[in-house]
C-alpha cells in the first residue's frame, strides 16, 4: 500500500493542467459549472482534438484502440485536472469513461471500427438513453420497446432526463427486448444514430436554470440489428459494469475542492475568514472532499489492476455526494444574500449540485447496494 | 499509487491480528476494567517489534497504524498508538514502552495517565514539543473507555524548533487510527446483531431505514480509513493529519451515538460489547480538542 503519484504521473498532472488553462483561460480562477450546447460544439472538438493529438484523449485504452495503455489513474488526473477547470471535454468525458470501453468488451469488429477510432480521435459525441418516465431508480422496468423485425429493430417508447442531446450524435440506448422475460433478461443496448427518423428530442427546463436535460420520443425507429451492443436480451450485465464506471467517471470532488478554495477568497475578502466557525466549516467541507477523493481512488485501484467492478463504486459515490453537497450548502450558508444571484458561485454551484444525488443512480439506490453487497444486511 | 497491502505491510496485519485475537478482546477488556493496563499484551507487542515498525524503512509509520487499528478494533488497553506512531516522530527520543500525551492547556485528564512513564505534551503556544517524566498520577473514574489520570511531571525536555506541530499531526493521525479501528468494531457488531435480531415478524437488518443508515456509516468508516492511512504514509502532514482527524472524530460522534439507537436497550448493557467500542469513541473524538480544532487546523493548514 503506497500513496505516492509517479514522476510520470506528476509530469502528465502539470501538461494536463498547462494545456486546460491555455484552452480556457481565467476557468480557473472563476468555478462555475460550464452547460455546453450546440454552438459550442467547434469548441470543445477543438479541444478534444488537442488532447487526441497528444496522446491524452484516451491514454488509459489499449493501444489497438487508440490508446497507450496508460494506467487509469493517468485517467483519473486528466479527469480531475479538467473538472477543476469546467470539464472543457463537455459530453466527450462520458465517451471516454465507459462508452468507449463498453464498446471494446462487448462490440462486434464493426462496432468497434466504426465508434472507438472517433471516440479516441475526439470527435465523438454521445448521449446516454436510459431513465424513463416510470422507471427511474427501478432502471431495470424499463419499458421502451424494441421489436425485432427482419435485421432491423422498431423502437418505440421514451427516455427521459437524458444530458448532453444537443451535442450527442449517438445514443447507448437500453430497450426491452423481450417483455415477458424476467425485467433483469429482456434488456438490450442498442447504438442509435440521434439523426434516425421517428426520434424526437424535447430539453426540459431545470431549478438550476440550464437546460442540459431532455427527453427523448422514439416513434418507429428502426435500428439495424447490427446496431445491437452484446447479446439480445444481455444488456444489463452490460450497463451494470458501465454503470460502475459512470459513478466515479466525474471525480465530483475536484471542483468542489474549486469552489472551496474560491469560498475561502470570498470570505478573506469580505472580512468572514476570521470568524472560527467559518473557518471550521470550511475545514469540515476539504476533509469531506478528500474523504471523497480517496475512497474513489479505491476504484481506480481496481481499475488499475484489472480486477472486476465491485461495492466500491457505490461507497464511493455516496462520499462524493456528501462531500459535493456539504461544499454547495457551505457556499450559500457562508455568502448568505450575495449568494442569491444567479452568477455568484452559490448560485451556480447549489441547485446544481442538488443532481449529484440523483444522477448515475441516486443516493439512496447507492445505500441500498452497500447494505446488500457490502454490509450483506439481510432481505427480510 | 496502490492501495492493497504489499507482502511486508499484509504480514504485519496478519501477525498482529493473531496477537490481538489471542490476548486482547472483550474478555479481556472486561477484566481489566477501564482504568486497566494490559501489561503482557504491551510486552507481547514490543517483543515483537510492533513499537518500533515507524523506523522501518519496508513498514515506516503506515505499519504503525494497521497496528493501532487492530488494537482498537479488539479493545487492547495499551496506548499502542501514542507509543508506536507518535512517540518515534520526535527527533531524538528513545521512547520507554508506556508514553502518553496531552496538550498545553488541557484541563482535562490524560489518557493512560497513570500508567506513563513518559508524557508527550504538545506546547499550542510554543514551537517546541516537550517530553517529561510523569512522577505521579491521580487516576480520575471515567465512563470513555479508556484509563485517564490527572499526571504530574518533572524533568521536562525540549524536543527541538518545530516539533510541537510535528507531535500535533501524528497526535491527529494516531487519534483518526484508534477511531477507524473502534469504528469497524461498532460497525460490525451492529450489522451483526441487525442481522438477526426480529421484530415485527422481520430481521431488523432488512429495514430500509436501518439499512441506509448503516450503509452511510460504512462510507464514514471507509472515508476514516483512507485518510488515516494517506496521512501516515504521507509523514502526516498538518493538511492530511486534521483531515483525518475531523473526518474520524465527525464519524465518532455519529457512529458513536447511532450504533446505540440501532442496537436498543440491549446496546446500553455492559454485557453487550458495543460499548467497548462508542465509549472510547466518544472519548477519542474530544481529545486535543475535538471536531472543531481539527476543522480549525484544517484550514489553519491549507489557507492560513
Amino acid at each position: 500500500m503506497e500513496f505516492g503519484w509517479t514522476e510520470e504521473e506528476v509530469a502528465y498532472r502539470q501538461t494536463v493542467r498547462a494545456l486546460a488553462d491555455e484552452w480556457a483561460p481565467g476557468w480557473r480562477d472563476a468555478p462555475v459549472h460550464h452547460h455546453f450546447g450546440r454552438d459550442d460544439r467547434d469548441r470543445v472538438t477543438a479541444f478534444t482534438h488537442e488532447l487526441s493529438d497528444r496522446g491524452i484523449l484516451t491514454a488509459h485504452w489499449p493501444e489497438e484502440y487508440g490508446g497507450s495503455d496508460q494506467s487509469p489513474w493517468m485517467h483519473i488526473i486528466l479527469g480531475e485536472e479538467l473538472w477543476s477547470i469546467g470539464e472543457p471535454r463537455g459530453p466527450q468525458y462520458m465517451s471516454v469513461n465507459w462508452i468507449g470501453p463498453a464498446i471494446m468488451a462487448h462490440g462486434t469488429e464493426a462496432q468497434k471500427h466504426e465508434h472507438l477510432g472517433r471516440i479516441s480521435a475526439g470527435e465523438a459525441f454521445w448521449c446516454q438513453g436510459f431513465s424513463e418516465p416510470d422507471s427511474g431508480s427501478d432502471l431495470a422496468s424499463l419499458k421502451c420497446r424494441a421489436a425485432a423485425d427482419g435485421d432491423e429493430y422498431v423502437v418505440n417508447g421514451q427516455k427521459i432526463w437524458t444530458s448532453h442531446t444537443q451535442l450527442a450524435e449517438w445514443c447507448f440506448l437500453l430497450v426491452r427486448t423481450d417483455p415477458e422475460a424476467e425485467p433483469h433478461q429482456g434488456i438490450s443496448i442498442l447504438l442509435v444514430p440521434m439523426d434516425t427518423p421517428g426520434i424526437e428530442v424535447r430539453t426540459i427546463a431545470n431549478v438550476a436554470g440550464e437546460s442540459s436535460f431532455a427527453e427523448v420520443f422514439f416513434t418507429d425507429v428502426r435500428v439495424p440489428a447490427a446496431n445491437r451492443l452484446g447479446p439480445e436480451n444481455g444488456g444489463w450485465d452490460i450497463v451494470r459494469a458501465a454503470l460502475t464506471y459512470e459513478r466515479v467517471g466525474a471525480p465530483r470532488w475536484q471542483p468542489a475542492t474549486v469552489v472551496l478554495d474560491y469560498l475561502v477568497g470570498w470570505a478573506k475578502e469580505n472580512d468572514r475568514y476570521d470568524d472560527p466557525i467559518v473557518r471550521a466549516r470550511l475545514g469540515e467541507a476539504k476533509a469531506a472532499c478528500e474523504a471523497a477523493r480517496l475512497v474513489a481512488y479505491t476504484v481506480v485501484d481496481e481499475r488499475a489492476k484489472k480486477l472486476p467492478p465491485s461495492p466500491k463504486a457505490y461507497v464511493a459515490r455516496v462520499a462524493m455526494v456528501r462531500g459535493e453537497k456539504l461544499v454547495a450548502e457551505l457556499a450559500l450558508w457562508l455568502m448568505g444574500e450575495a449568494g442569491i444571484v444567479r452568477d455568484s458561485i452559490a448560485g451556480q454551484t447549489y441547485f446544481s449540485t442538488l443532481t449529484a444525488g440523483v444522477a448515475a443512480g441516486t443516493y439512496e439506490v447507492q445505500l441500498n447496494l452497500i447494505a446488500g453487497l457490502v454490509l450483506k444486511l439481510p432481505r427480510r | 499509487m496502490d492501495l492493497s497491502y504489499d507482502s511486508d505491510q499484509q504480514a504485519i496485519v496478519d501477525a498482529v491480528e493473531t496477537i490481538m485475537i489471542r490476548q486482547a478482546g472483550p474478555t479481556r477488556a472486561r477484566s481489566l476494567g477501564f482504568g486497566g493496563h494490559d501489561d503482557p499484551l504491551l510486552r507481547s507487542l514490543a517483543e515483537s517489534g510492533f513499537l518500533d515498525l515507524w523506523h522501518d524503512e519496508t513498514i515506516g509509520p503506515l505499519g504503525a497504524v494497521f497496528v493501532a487499528e487492530a488494537a482498537s478494533r479488539h479493545h487492547a488497553r495499551v496506548n499502542i498508538a501514542v507509543r508506536a506512531l507518535v512517540a518515534p516522530a520526535m527527533p531524538g527520543m528513545d521512547a520507554p514502552r508506556r508514553v502518553a500525551i496531552t496538550h498545553r492547556g488541557n484541563r482535562g485528564p490524560v489518557r493512560f495517565g497513570q500508567h506513563a512513564e513518559v508524557l508527550l505534551i504538545v506546547d499550542t503556544d510554543g514551537d517546541e514539543a516537550i517530553a517529561a517524566s510523569v512522577t505521579a498520577s491521580n487516576p480520575v473514574d471515567s465512563p470513555y473507555g479508556f484509563p485517564y489520570a490527572f499526571v504530574e511531571t518533572a524533568d521536562e525536555r525540549r524536543l527541538g524548533p518545530g516539533t510541537s506541530e510535528r507531535l500535533a499531526s501524528w497526535w491527529r493521525v494516531a487519534i483518526a487510527a484508534e477511531i477507524s479501528g473502534a469504528l469497524d468494531g461498532a460497525l460490525a457488531h451492529t450489522v451483526a446483531y441487525l442481522s438477526q435480531r426480529t421484530q415485527f415478524g422481520k430481521t431488523l437488518g432488512s429495514l430500509q431505514g436501518l439499512q441506509h443508515r448503516l450503509a452511510e456509516h460504512y462510507v464514514w468508516a471507509e472515508g476514516v480509513r483512507q485518510l488515516t492511512r494517506r496521512a501516515a504514509y504521507d509523514g502526516a502532514p498538518a493538511t492530511g493529519a486534521a483531515e483525518a482527524a475531523t473526518y474520524a472524530t465527525q464519524a465518532a460522534q455519529l457512529i458513536g451515538a447511532d450504533t446505540h439507537q440501532l442496537s436498543g436497550a440491549i446496546g446500553f448493557t455492559t454485557e453487550f460489547d458495543l460499548h467497548l467500542w462508542t465509549t472510547r469513541l466518544h472519548g477519542l473524538r474530544v481529545e486535543f480538542g475535538g471536531v472543531t480544532a481539527h476543522q480549525l487546523a484544517v484550514a489553519r493548514a491549507h489557507w492560513g
